[in-house]
């Protein structure tokens, strides 16, 4: 488990939101958005522009404040880092076999999956929870509501 | 409206109605019950199973979890000393030390007692508000409207988070979310970058789904240690005789008001109504040294209060479509899908949609006080399920909910994307309300700017002339320079 400095944090929070509202910013002086008054009196990114240039702002005033409290001890809440990734690529790779792959052949897999990187210690029960979640869901959804799920390969 | 009343409890007690109710308040009260769960997640899954309903089904559904849910997180409180949702937080105090002197049956009656009368309260609160705000707003311009939504937003972003700093990046943020994709003014596609996909704009429910499941999925990998199964403390339903319930009838109504209260004010939620009216009853009370020993006042004054935020937090998003917290923000996310758009035009073209939702409320508060009366027991039991099984089960139904929306996998991206950042904002304190309920309503503060601008020709100053729009001005203002 680790943990950062709320300063710190909010120093790096800051520097990114701010990058990516100026890039966002200055994406609006591009041709696309050029202002034609023949079809809207005001400017489509007038709005944008408020809207962004107030995160910038904000966002320079988080870097201020983390460097005002740089003296101080407080900390984000420590999080295991390895397990957060973990979960993530599990959850992503269950989602991309949701579409690539299907319904029935991931959902098992993806359930197991995510509850062992999450630490769940009992694999059988995990197991027989991840197949009968997954049939419980499809007779809910897919049989009654009639949403359709993704059921046949796609890959090649 | 009360010519819409029996045709409305007519349709409400049609046996899909009645069945929907019956399974939207065991989910609601399992998902309140269950630490790491709670309201918002309950809303959030639910939205999939809403799609092929029509739309008093789906309301149903939806209510029925909203206001059980609340309950249920008085389950965990009182039993395992953790409260199931934020709102039961100051249930815990009084809840706990009553189960463990082996009074927890009696502390789940009056838990569910006290939920019900605050549920009903906030409803009568509810019909009688709501449509008088939404008269009062049919006279608001485009620049009033303007103030308000500016106003409702920030007052979010200041009373939802820790850092006020944070909670307003977060609107501004929710804000330009929705300015991606065409602009219904002009139909310029705005950050699009060239995709297709980007330039139809971002749906509500990925969002959501990101913003709230899967980044509770992170979270609780992230930090999650391994406690075991929780200790139960007793379970099982007893009603406390009359003359202990007629000693606090007091306690009860102001509880309700002041929940009632906090609740239509815009953010402030049921985590604040519980507090504020814990401390009421505690400083009120003639023997404020038992408080946190045991009291049930302290039960009935928080699970009162909480409940009877429901109705009130209702108020603001039904007649005027500003949803004040991320319960309603997802309940109004979901009503749109189904083409009930809440805010004045609701009142006046769809009144008997309007009273059957104050119906729908009321047969969901019903359904609380029996099921959670008769389940007390079963309920009690869920809570030995561990974190790590019901995590992978949230991320079933968050993947097969986005995708169940509109079978785009650019959705189930969307999902992903939003909840790492969902996951990165929670960890810096960033609220996620704000962010949902500036996407929610980015669209419309946009609208009305604009609209504003061409009214007045473009002087902005021409919008401080309306003592309305003044006055929200500055009370804006105020918040930005707290």
């Amino acid at each position: 488990m680790s943990s950062i400095r709320t300063s710190s944090a909010d120093i790096l929070y800051g520097l990114v939101i701010a990058t990516v509202a100026m890039a966002f910013f200055v994406h609006t002086f591009s041709d696309q958005y050029e202002f034609n008054p023949l079809i809207e009196s005001v400017s489509t990114v007038l709005f944008p522009r408020i809207i962004l240039g107030g995160i910038f702002v904000c966002a320079l005033g988080l870097i201020v404040k983390g460097y005002r409290n740089k003296s101080e001890e407080s900390r984000l809440q420590a999080v295991n880092y390895p397990k957060v990734i973990l979960v993530l690529v599990a959850a992503a790779a269950t989602a991309a076999g949701l579409w690539f792959i299907g319904y029935f052949y991931v959902m098992p897999i993806g359930v197991f999956a995510t509850g062992w990187a999450l630490g769940y210690p009992n694999r059988l029960i995990l197991a027989a929870t991840a197949i009968s979640a997954t049939i419980i869901v499809w007779a809910a959804l897919g049989y009654f509501a009639a949403v359709t799920f993704p059921t046949e390969f796609r890959l090649g | 409206m009360w010519e819409h009343v029996l045709p409305a409890l007519a349709s409400s007690f049609s046996i899909s109605i009645v069945l929907t109710i019956l399974i939207g308040t065991i989910a609601g009260i399992i998902v309140g019950a269950l630490p790491g769960l709670g309201t918002v997640l309950g809303l959030v899954m639910a939205i999939p199973f809403t799609i092929p309903m029509d739309s008093s089904m789906a309301i149903a559904l939806l209510l029925s979890i909203y206001v059980s849910s609340i309950y249920g997180g008085s389950i965990a409180a009182i039993l395992i000393n953790v409260p199931g949702t934020p709102q039961s937080a100051a249930s815990v105090f009084d809840g706990y030390p009553m189960a463990q002197r082996g009074d927890g049956a009696l502390a789940l009656g009056y838990a569910t007692i006290a939920s019900f009368v605050g549920g009903v309260f906030s409803l009568i609160v509810l019909i009688f508000a709501a449509p008088v705000l939404a008269r009062v707003s049919l006279e608001f311009g485009p620049i009033e409207t303007f103030a308000l939504l500016l106003f409702a937003l920030m007052t979010v972003a200041w009373v939802s988070g820790e850092e006020l700093l944070k909670g307003i990046i977060a609107a501004l943020i929710g804000i330009f979310l929705a300015m991606i994709g065409t602009d219904d003014m002009s139909g310029y596609s705005r950050f699009d970058f060239g995709n297709l996909f980007l330039s139809a704009g971002l749906t509500i429910i990925p969002l959501l789904i990101g913003f709230f499941a899967i980044s509770e999925i992170l979270f609780q990998a992230g930090t999650l240690k391994d406690v075991g199964a929780p200790s139960v403390k007793g379970g099982g339903f007893k009603v406390a005789p009359w003359k202990e319930w007629r000693k606090r009838i007091g306690v009860l109504l102001r509880s309700c008001t002041i929940g009632s209260f906090i609740g239509v004010l815009p953010g402030t939620g049921a985590t604040a109504a519980v507090f504020v009216s814990y401390a009421d009853a505690k400083r009120r009370a003639p023997n404020p040294e038992d408080f946190g020993k045991g009291e049930p006042s302290g039960l009935i004054a928080s699970e009162s209060a909480n409940n009877s935020v429901s109705g009130g937090a209702m108020v603001p998003m039904l007649s005027l479509g500003i949803p004040g917290d991320g319960s309603t923000a997802v309940m109004m996310g979901a009503l749109t899908l189904h083409a009930v758009i809440p805010g004045v035009r609701l009142f006046k073209d769809q009144p008997d949609l309007v009273t059957l939702i104050f119906v729908l409320l009321a047969i969901a508060n019903v359904f609380m006080l029996v099921i959670g009366a008769l389940g007390a027991n079963a309920f009690s039991r869920m809570l030995k399920l561990p974190i790590t099984l019901l995590m992978p089960l949230v991320l079933l139904m968050s993947l097969v909910g986005t995708f169940a929306i509109r079978a785009n996998p650019i959705d189930l991206i969307v999902a992903l994307v939003f909840g790492v950042i969902g996951f990165l904002a929670r960890l810096n304190r960033f609220p996620p309300a704000p962010i949902i309920i500036g996407f929610v309503l980015g669209k419309q503060l946009e609208f009305t700017f604009r609209q504003g601008l061409v009214f007045t020709d473009g002087n902005v100053l021409e919008f401080f002339e309306s003592p309305i729009a003044a006055v929200l001005f500055l009370l804006t203002g105020l918040i930005i320079l707290n």
